[in-house]
């Protein structure tokens, strides 16, 4: 079994010169927790993600890992939460990415792209090897209903 | 197989043709430009160097493991130990916030109290670990009232550095000349710690002067940090209970150490192995070696295998007799007299340990001073000297980025959070401020011990 047997294809993405306001607009009704962003000529240049967003909002420290242990002392008021992606909203969606995200290939099996999505980040998109083109994406719910529509051996 | 011990020179043993010193002084030279290149990782040039020396003949096997210091290495891992355990507990967050919230969470107050609590707890602990555990909430304080981290940070690597001269244990060349030298923890509270003091007082008045007084933050922001819960901070308070009653008897058994007759090592090792039960008490075979394999996990082995290189290495050039050679040179060229040869010693080390580790330097340095006893009049008349290498080699620290670890544990957190310290600028600031402690300490040490 191989990512383009059970990838959507042309899926969701959004352009990377769009603005974060309609990017989130556009990620929250995706109902996927990330989504592909892609250059003028369809090139994956990176992934949105609420993990991204969530990284704005968050103390730059937590980039230090287990050095933040926990920010249970920490309690802020929503509006401040908000304040901090309001002050993104105009900004081009291009500058809030995940750069170099996992990818899969089209003639990936599904069990490496199972293990990329177990390992990795909930969303994995699918590009054409050498071009970078985005053909498609698949996400942990995706995967898990696919390999549920199939009958099994064990049956 | 040698029986003597390792300070007997081997002077007029050829190995392969070749005079042991002439070896033993190329593997030392060859060792220490490596570590002084930073191309290779510091611990696998220490272990090459030591197996050379032994393969070339200059010591034996049984020589080489003599020459390792075992306490520095116990005290070392048993610090680390205990202090992996306890900030699991969140304390040292704790602290850091309690403090914050002490001044108000006013910026120029937060940058005086911050260094403080820097400085008290590299004084009990590693600089480097201090670091680590201050630096990220630090980091977090900062950006909540929308100031620049750089003045805390900056501050924060001096006051680590600085209170790390304070204590037998609070930094690496404290550890060496207290252990080589059969110097006490009392000893080093007495004598480097009310200079260590004294030039924290006047660093924190300058960083004042320079930052603190003109930094200001919004109501809004220091409303939201004064509405931090320090109490939640505090993640595991059982472990919390084990970790303060296990630190309170090692802070006993320092301050007690001479008087029981134990080293400082078997006090720290002990009192770590006690924390690991306390802290495995309960649980399951498999949860207690999961526990203990993390924790030991967490012991920093680069710099424990440095060590035991390094000493190794020095051990040859000891037996080499190099060292005796060096230190009649240098007792010559400041013509036998103490005084000078402290204020040298302490400049020496200050430059030296800003520019190189201060760890290769200090571990030289102790068997050459070592050797000019005689020359002054017996073991008892070097003290001066000691702490002339002490304050030199730990304030020496401050003069550089790369003058000790712990200035660049912060500079690699401060670049991964995205507020790079870069070289420069830090040098231009860092080399008056080391210039500073080092006169103060001069004055200091002609005072107290040359007069």
């Amino acid at each position: 079994m191989k990512c383009q047997d059970f990838m959507l294809t042309d899926p969701p993405r959004l352009e990377q010169s769009q603005t974060i306001e309609k990017a989130i607009k556009t990620l929250i009704d995706s109902k996927l927790s990330a989504l592909p962003v892609v250059d003028g000529s369809g090139r994956l240049v990176g992934l949105f993600s609420a993990r991204e967003l969530f990284g704005r909002i968050l103390p730059a420290a937590v980039k230090l890992g287990s050095l933040v242990p926990d920010l249970a002392f920490m309690d802020e008021p929503l509006k401040h939460t908000k304040g901090d992606l309001d002050r993104i909203s105009r900004d081009p969606v291009g500058q809030h990415i995940e750069k170099n995200p996992q990818v899969a290939h089209p003639d990936t099996t599904m069990m490496e792209a199972l293990l990329l999505l177990y390992r990795g980040r909930s969303v994995l998109p699918v590009v054409e090897k050498g071009t970078n083109r985005l053909v498609g994406v698949t996400w942990r719910l995706h995967a898990l209903a696919k390999i549920m529509e199939s009958n099994s051996d064990a049956r | 197989m040698h029986g003597e011990a390792g300070g007997h020179a081997l002077e007029s043993v050829p190995i392969f043709g070749l005079d042991a010193m002439l070896l033993a002084t190329l593997v030392l030279v060859v060792t220490y430009a490596v570590i002084i290149s930073e191309k290779v990782n510091r611990a696998i040039v220490a272990l090459l160097g030591a197996g050379t020396m032994i393969m070339l003949g200059v010591l034996n096997q049984e020589a080489a493991i003599r020459g390792i210091d075992f306490n520095t290495i116990a005290l070392l891992v048993g610090m680390m130990i205990i202090v992996a355990i306890t900030k699991r507990c969140g304390v040292f967050q704790y602290i850091a916030i309690r403090a914050t919230k002490q001044v108000k969470a006013d910026p120029a107050g937060i940058l005086l109290t911050l260094q403080a609590v820097t400085a008290v707890l590299s004084a009990l602990l590693d600089n480097v670990t201090t670091v680590l555990l201050v630096v990220p909430v630090t980091l977090i304080i900062v950006e909540e009232l929308k100031l620049k981290p750089y003045p805390f940070l900056v501050a924060e690597i001096f006051a680590s550095n600085i209170g790390g001269t304070a204590t037998l244990i609070g930094d690496p060349p404290n550890i060496l000349i207290g252990s080589q030298v059969g110097l006490t923890f009392n000893d080093f509270l007495i004598n480097t710690a009310p200079i260590a003091i004294l030039v924290m007082i006047v660093q924190a008045a300058i960083f004042h002067v320079l930052w603190g007084r003109g930094m200001t933050a919004a109501e809004e922001d220091r409303e939201r940090v004064m509405g931090f819960r320090e109490i939640d901070a505090i993640t595991d308070w059982a472990l919390l209970k084990k970790s303060v009653a296990v630190i309170g008897l090692v802070t006993i058994g320092f301050v007690t150490h001479h008087a029981l007759g134990l080293q400082p090592g078997t006090i720290a090792l002990t009192a770590a192995a006690l924390l690991m039960l306390l802290d495995s008490l309960g649980r399951d075979a498999e949860a207690q070696s999961e526990g203990v394999h993390h924790t030991f996990g967490e012991v920093e082995w680069i710099t424990i295998f440095f060590f035991i290189g390094l000493f190794v290495v020095i051990a040859g050039v000891e037996r080499s007799g190099l060292l005796e050679l060096l230190a009649h040179e240098m007792v010559a060229a400041t013509g036998g007299n103490l005084a000078v040869t402290a204020i040298t010693i302490l400049w020496a080390s200050a430059v030296l340990s800003a520019i190189v580790d201060n760890i290769p330097f200090v571990a030289t340095m102790i068997p050459l001073i070592k050797a000019m006893g005689p020359t002054f009049g017996g073991a008892e008349a070097l003290e001066p000297l000691w702490w002339s290498l002490s304050l030199g080699a730990c304030f020496g620290g401050n003069g550089s980025l790369v003058g000790a670890s712990a200035n660049l544990t912060v500079a690699g957190l401060a670049e991964r959070s995205g507020h790079p310290i870069r070289f420069l600028p830090f040098l231009k600031l860092a080399f008056p401020m080391m210039f500073v402690s080092i006169i103060m300490s001069t004055v200091y040490v002609t005072l107290r011990y040359l007069i």
